[in-house]
């Protein structure tokens, strides 16, 4: 009983993860489908609050909920009504892939379960010195992998420019300046 | 209160990934292909962190750092090559796009 | 004025919060109706005309006479909308709203403990450690409300309008957080109450140290580059393309009516006050008192005061500027706003270790630089 309230947090936030993930599965309307993985991030999100990761709770939002999802939503709206929602959304390979997948999952399982679990003495540190420590480490330990995902992002970057620019682009209007605007002195 | 042992978060984790993992090979859409790879991504991120929480190194919430700027990237590089694909094509369907070259 | 810490059986540091919960959404909530009449008489006297003037004195009563004919109105479900979403949007516009405003500390009371010991706790819902960052993720989650509505009314203005926003939302959001990690770097905290406390004190005993004008005039390009992306994130004029009403009959909400629209509406304004809050908190000091011969007036007339001045600045711009075409909105927020943002950034991080040379390499730099990456990588639509 103590056991189930104290892990009560832990599960209606994993509760809602993964019920919000189903639904994003199978859901036929893709747009739902975009709006169901919203609950599903900001659980996700819940979990690293009680993980006490609080720079992670924040940054899931801001990242996943404030600007990926947003970008999916935009090229779901801007593709629209190509997917018929009344048409299957599946491909033909359900029943082997089904198996596969309990496969893995069972085989996750039995790594679970085969562990030898010991409690975790770590001390949780408080979440402005973990924030520090954070940006310490991503200047000092971690520089070089950190310079390489900027110039990942970079690349993203023009690599996103560069396709979305459409081959023969027309000229872009110019600015109306104020001059060409119709006088409008009162009479 | 005692902790949620770290075995319960991994386990959440693996079966987060599982169903994105299910979502990711039968999905037809690649949109809602690429909300699955960020599920699963997402089920890796948590197991990262539960992780780093479990041995008290930052090892772990280093990486999901990495993880959320790749995650950004391919998003941001994957979303406009659909669009490019569906302006060309008429159609984001997975199956139907099986040219390597249009 | 110093509260002990017992008054009665009440242990004032522990209620604090609950004073600032109550505080917070009354603010927001009881202010609406006047923030419109506001509104409502300055554009009207910027335009010579008369404005409200026949429901009560000077129009005072107009806008309850809105509310109540709104909540009276027959609430329309048109055909075919998605009804769960249809719903859910206007939530989805109020909730982040009045949550980012938890965040936001409007004053600070003097509290003598028990240990006679005279401590100074902020008035804030919840004294966040990275504040700043939550509140700029609660403000992201805003534009869901209005992608939302535009695409579960199943009409096209509403969805050409959920989609001008959410592109909109997501341009002006770079340079809006680039700026704010500008004011991060100067106070090198992420935590408000800290950075509001960072800028007490004055030079020369007359300018006041706020963010606004440190950093040999950085703090100001990054203050009006915040107050320009806070007008667009809020999509009020001139950037309110979501909803122009000459093109787009009203955007995303053409479809809703009744109560929706007013929550609509309560959301656009909860929204105009929490960012201006974050304007008062981050670059304008907070409570702080604008001359050390003012500071016997409380902190919390300080900070309502400051945030008039912005709601006064916003109402000031929409009556003064025409809309801006969409393609000129872009190519605003990506051409000029945002390599503006990030050479004011550099700089602001030039300077600021030049200044500390004694730190070791700043953990602020490195939360500042990685934020920015992150957030630079992700939304290049």
């Amino acid at each position: 009983m103590n056991s189930i309230d104290s892990h009560l947090p832990f599960l209606i936030m994993s509760a809602l993860t993964l019920g919000s993930a189903l639904v994003v599965v199978r859901v036929r309307n893709i747009v739902h489908a975009g709006f169901w993985l919203l609950p599903c991030f900001l659980g996700v999100a819940g979990l690293y609050a009680l993980l006490q990761a609080h720079f992670f709770v924040v940054v899931q939002v801001l990242i996943y909920v404030g600007a990926i999802l947003v970008l999916m939503l935009f090229a779901l709206m801007l593709t629209q009504d190509v997917m018929n929602p009344n048409k299957p959304q599946t491909n033909r390979m359900s029943l082997p892939i089904g198996v596969f997948c309990i496969v893995f999952a069972a085989g996750v399982a039995a790594i679970l379960t085969g562990h030898q679990w010991v409690n975790s003495n770590a001390v949780i540190l408080p979440a402005n010195v973990q924030t520090r420590q954070l940006g310490q480490a991503l200047i000092g330990e971690y520089a070089l992998p950190f310079e390489i995902a900027s110039v990942l992002l970079l690349a993203a970057l023009v690599g996103a420019i560069v396709l979305a620019k459409s081959e023969k682009e027309p000229a872009p209007l110019p600015l109306p300046t104020l001059a060409a605007l119709p006088d409008s002195k009162p009479e | 209160m005692p902790a949620v042992p770290t075995s319960y978060y991994l386990g959440l984790s693996g079966v987060l990934f599982t169903i994105g993992m299910i979502g990711v090979l039968i999905k037809r859409n690649p949109i809602v292909i690429f909300m699955c790879i960020e599920l699963m991504l997402n089920a890796v991120n948590l197991s990262f962190i539960a992780s780093g929480r479990h041995f008290g190194h930052m090892a772990g919430q280093m990486m999901v750092i990495f993880v959320m700027a790749i995650a950004a990237a391919e998003v941001a590089i994957g979303l406009g090559i659909i669009v490019a694909i569906f302006r060309t094509k008429e159609t984001i369907n997975i199956d139907e796009i099986n040219l390597l070259k249009y | 004025m110093i509260i002990p810490q017992h008054v009665g059986p009440i242990d004032m540091v522990a209620v604090i919060p609950y004073i600032a919960i109550i505080c917070v959404l009354a603010f927001v909530l009881l202010l609406v109706p006047g923030l419109v009449w506001i509104e409502r008489v300055v554009v009207a006297l910027i335009q010579d005309r008369l404005g409200p003037n026949r429901v009560g004195p000077r129009g005072l009563l107009q806008s309850i006479a809105d509310g109540v004919k709104l909540f009276f109105k027959e609430d329309i479900l048109p055909a075919n909308v998605d009804k769960m979403v249809y719903y859910l949007a206007p939530v989805l516009v109020i909730v982040p709203a009045l949550a980012a405003g938890a965040a936001i500390p409007f004053s600070i009371v003097k509290i003598r403990l028990d240990s006679g010991v005279v401590e100074p706790i902020p008035m804030v819902v919840g004294n966040v450690n990275i504040g700043i960052l939550f509140i700029l993720a609660l403000t992201s989650l805003q534009v869901y409300g209005i992608v939302l509505a535009g695409w579960a009314s199943n009409n096209k203005y509403s969805l050409i309008g959920g989609l001008r926003s959410s592109a909109q939302v997501i341009s002006y959001e770079l340079a809006m957080s680039l700026a704010i990690l500008c004011g991060v770097f100067i106070c090198h905290s992420l935590n408000l109450v800290d950075i509001v406390n960072h800028q007490g004190g004055y030079w020369f005993g007359i300018i006041p140290k706020w963010n606004v004008f440190q950093f040999y005039g950085l703090g100001a390009v990054a203050t009006i580059i915040y107050l320009i992306a806070m007008t667009a994130e809020t999509n009020r004029a001139p950037f309110d393309l979501p909803e122009a009403e000459s093109e787009l009959v009203a955007g995303f909400h053409t479809e809703y009516s009744s109560m929706k629209f007013a929550i609509f509406f309560m959301g656009e304004y909860a929204s105009m006050l929490v960012v201006s809050g974050i304007a008062t908190a981050l670059w304008f000091g907070g409570w702080q008192p604008l001359f050390p011969f003012l500071a016997f007036i409380p902190g919390w007339i300080w900070f309502i005061g400051k945030l008039m001045t912005f709601i006064m600045i916003y109402i000031w711009v929409r009556a003064t500027l025409p809309r801006l075409r969409y393609d000129a909105l872009m190519s605003l927020g990506w051409k000029k706003l945002l390599p503006m943002a990030l050479v004011v950034l550099f700089l602001v991080a030039l300077v600021d270790t030049l200044q500390t040379p004694s730190q070791p390499v700043g953990s602020h730099v490195a939360q500042g630089h990685l934020a920015a990456s992150m957030v630079i990588g992700e939304s290049q639509r």
